[in-house]
């Protein structure tokens, strides 16, 4: 059983020291407070163009009162058109330093429960120069306010982004490529083994000794 | 002309009558071969339909893999037949058959390994960046698929094995370990065992699923590991044995895709689907993980689908050269020259296409339905081949509850394979 326990060995080891040289994932995690409410935003902070990015919230309320939470992401101003967004609508509001679209999530958390929401499908488009985004989260509680500042960096997406490009393009560069293959297998081979069926291989002298055994 | 068998001859044993040598528990817990077919079976494609199964139905997809399962059994289960009745390799089935077939095959074999194999360097890529977001994915991918390459040329077959005996079950452990950070609810798991339809949305999901599990000439590799472990007989008792200790390898290799779908769909079950979010890349689900299951789980996913992805990039490559070193009749032989001129021709190809850094989600949906439109082919060619009289004791016959079984498990996974194929023939070409 030495193998076996080598192979356990092997895996603990393997494990381990994946765990040890696994850098931290890079996003957005922020806690904080609004009033009694605990608020959690979660946020990728880079992606691709052309891919989509979820913010998700989650919101606990441990008080005997449920609460009415305006969760509001604001856009970078002038920079709304770098992004389509799928969930929901843009609207604009006056901020001090001018005004803001915003995408606005009204969220009801019950009286000592936690509610989990997400403002999904908000893509980067491609034809812009990559960057990165100032946003704010903004999340609101009756007199209560709370802003978080995500930022999000934008890297060069896919070249191409139609399924059937991701189909066809792969397919053409593999059959083009496959003459190649041809030319240098044929080398090693005899003329027309590629549609000879092979001699039947031999058994070997040396294999393994539970092949050979006959049952009890 | 096919090789007599001796044995047949003088004593004329019944089909499927000899009992096999008991193996010990020794023989029973080697199962190196297994891993390396479940490392072809587990890759990308693995991870993004149980994922997206999670968070569009919960657990309640899990029987997919027990019903497209027995039927990747059973298909692996012919070729080897065949090998082990004639001690010919997969490919000569094809050439019995038609020329035409080879090329088909040929074909099959480059694009498929090429597009495999990019797919999970991709994923590698993702990972990668997903930890360093500053390296960019061709960076990313290369080098994966070089520290793939640089594998292969030093080594041989036995090391391969090793390697993914360990790399499966680590990958297992990270995978179970982020879920379980997350929580599984067991029952739910339980229940998704019982076939079911559980809404609009889910045969796209079982035929991805189809064309991930049961991969086109994927089917046939096993005969390729049999060569490399000489694992082959002119006794006719020495080839039951085979077959026997081969079934319980292969049964562990496909088995091991649908216990990592588990943990797959318990995260993604957790996480996506009370927010009604699709995970559009596997990076996705890793994001989603930390809020609700701390940094760990989202550290202990990244590191199980790089692993994933890894030997199955590894695993495509061996495959896709091992397929063609047969086409053209030469050695079987990892440590062999062809096999290395065909693994840096794959290499070259797999780079290239990481430059136009398509939505992996996307291609693995496509890539599996485009599987699933070969395979049919393969499995007619085979029942066509294993059906013949020359088969001798491992020919079909009704005379008993083995034979039986054998005919039942082979008719359901050529017809399931032709079933799936005819829709996805359907949902390409004539729905537009």
């Amino acid at each position: 059983m030495n193998s076996i326990r080598r192979t356990a060995l092997c895996v603990i080891v393997t494990v381990a020291a994946l765990e040890l040289v696994a850098p931290g994932a890079h996003a957005l995690a922020e806690r904080g407070r609004l009033g009694d409410l605990a608020f959690m935003v979660y946020a990728p902070d880079w992606t691709w163009q052309k891919r989509n990015v979820n913010l998700l919230y989650v919101l606990e309320n441990p008080a005997a009162m449920p609460a009415e939470v305006t969760v509001t992401l604001e856009f970078p101003p002038g920079k709304e058109n770098h992004f389509k967004v799928a969930s929901g609508e843009l609207h604009k509001v006056a901020r001090p330093e001018g005004e803001r679209s915003v995408l606005t999530l009204p969220v009801d958390v019950p009286a000592g429960g936690t509610q989990r929401c997400a403002m999904t499908d908000i893509q980067a488009v491609d034809g812009v120069p990559r960057q990165v985004y100032d946003f704010a989260i903004v999340f609101r509680c009756g007199e209560d306010e709370a802003r978080v500042a995500y930022a999000l960096r934008t890297v060069r997406g896919a070249a191409v982004s139609s399924a059937k490009s991701a189909l066809y393009i792969p397919v053409v560069v593999a059959l083009a490529w496959s003459v190649l293959f041809a030319v240098a297998l044929a080398r090693f081979a005899a003329r027309k083994a590629w549609r000879t069926p092979n001699e039947p291989i031999a058994a070997s002298i040396d294999r393994e000794p539970w092949i050979d055994q006959n049952p009890n | 002309m096919d090789r007599p068998e001796p044995e047949l001859n003088n004593t004329n044993p019944k089909p499927w009558s000899l009992k096999p040598a008991r193996l010990g528990a020794r023989g029973v817990l080697m199962l190196g071969a297994g891993s390396v077919i479940a490392a072809f079976y587990v890759g990308t494609g693995d991870v993004t339909v149980g994922t997206n199964m999670g968070a569009q139905f919960g657990y309640r997809l899990w029987w997919t893999y027990l019903v497209i399962g027995i039927a990747a059994w059973a298909l692996v289960d012919m070729s080897v037949r065949y090998f082990l009745r004639f001690g010919k390799t997969p490919m000569s089935l094809f050439k019995d058959v038609h020329p035409v077939f080879v090329v088909y095959m040929f074909l099959a074999v480059v694009v498929c390994t090429t597009f495999g194999s990019y797919n999970q360097w991709s994923a590698c890529a993702m990972v990668i960046a997903g930890l360093f977001p500053g390296v960019p994915i061709e960076v990313g991918g290369i080098l994966a698929a070089a520290a793939g390459l640089a594998f292969l040329l030093t080594g041989v077959y036995k090391r391969l094995e090793r390697l993914f005996v360990v790399g499966l079950i680590a990958l297992i452990l990270c995978f179970f370990g982020s879920a379980l950070m997350v929580g599984m609810d067991w029952k739910a798991a339980a229940a998704g065992l019982v076939p079911n339809a559980p809404g609009k949305g889910w045969f796209p999901l079982f035929m991805s699923n189809a064309g991930s599990l049961i991969n086109a000439w994927l089917i046939l590799i096993y005969p390729y590991t049999m060569i490399e472990r000489k694992w082959y007989s002119d006794r006719l008792q020495g080839k039951v044995n085979i077959l026997h200790r081969a079934r319980i390898d292969y049964t562990w290799g496909i088995l091991a895709a649908g216990v990592i779908a588990l943990p797959l769909m318990g995260a993604a079950s957790a996480v996506a689907r009370p927010f009604g979010i699709l995970p559009r890349s596997y990076m996705d689900l890793s994001v989603l993980l930390e809020p609700l299951a701390g940094t760990w789980s989202t550290y202990l996913f990244l590191m199980g689908l790089l692993l994933a992805a890894w030997t199955s990039g590894v695993g495509w490559w061996v495959c896709g050269c091992y397929a063609l070193l047969d086409i053209f009749n030469l050695p079987i032989k990892m440590d062999s020259r062809p096999l290395r001129i065909g693994l840096v021709l794959f290499f070259v190809p797999s780079c290239l296409l990481l430059l136009l850094r398509i939505n992996p989600v996307y291609q693995m949906l496509i890539f599996s339905a485009f599987l699933a439109v070969v395979f049919p082919v393969i499995g007619l060619v085979m029942l066509w081949r294993i059906t013949r009289p020359d088969m001798g004791y491992f020919a079909w016959s009704l005379r008993s509850a083995h034979g039986v079984a054998i005919v039942a498990a082979d008719l359901f996974a050529v017809g399931l394979s032709l079933y799936i194929g005819w829709s996805r023939i359907g949902a390409l070409f004539i729905q537009r």
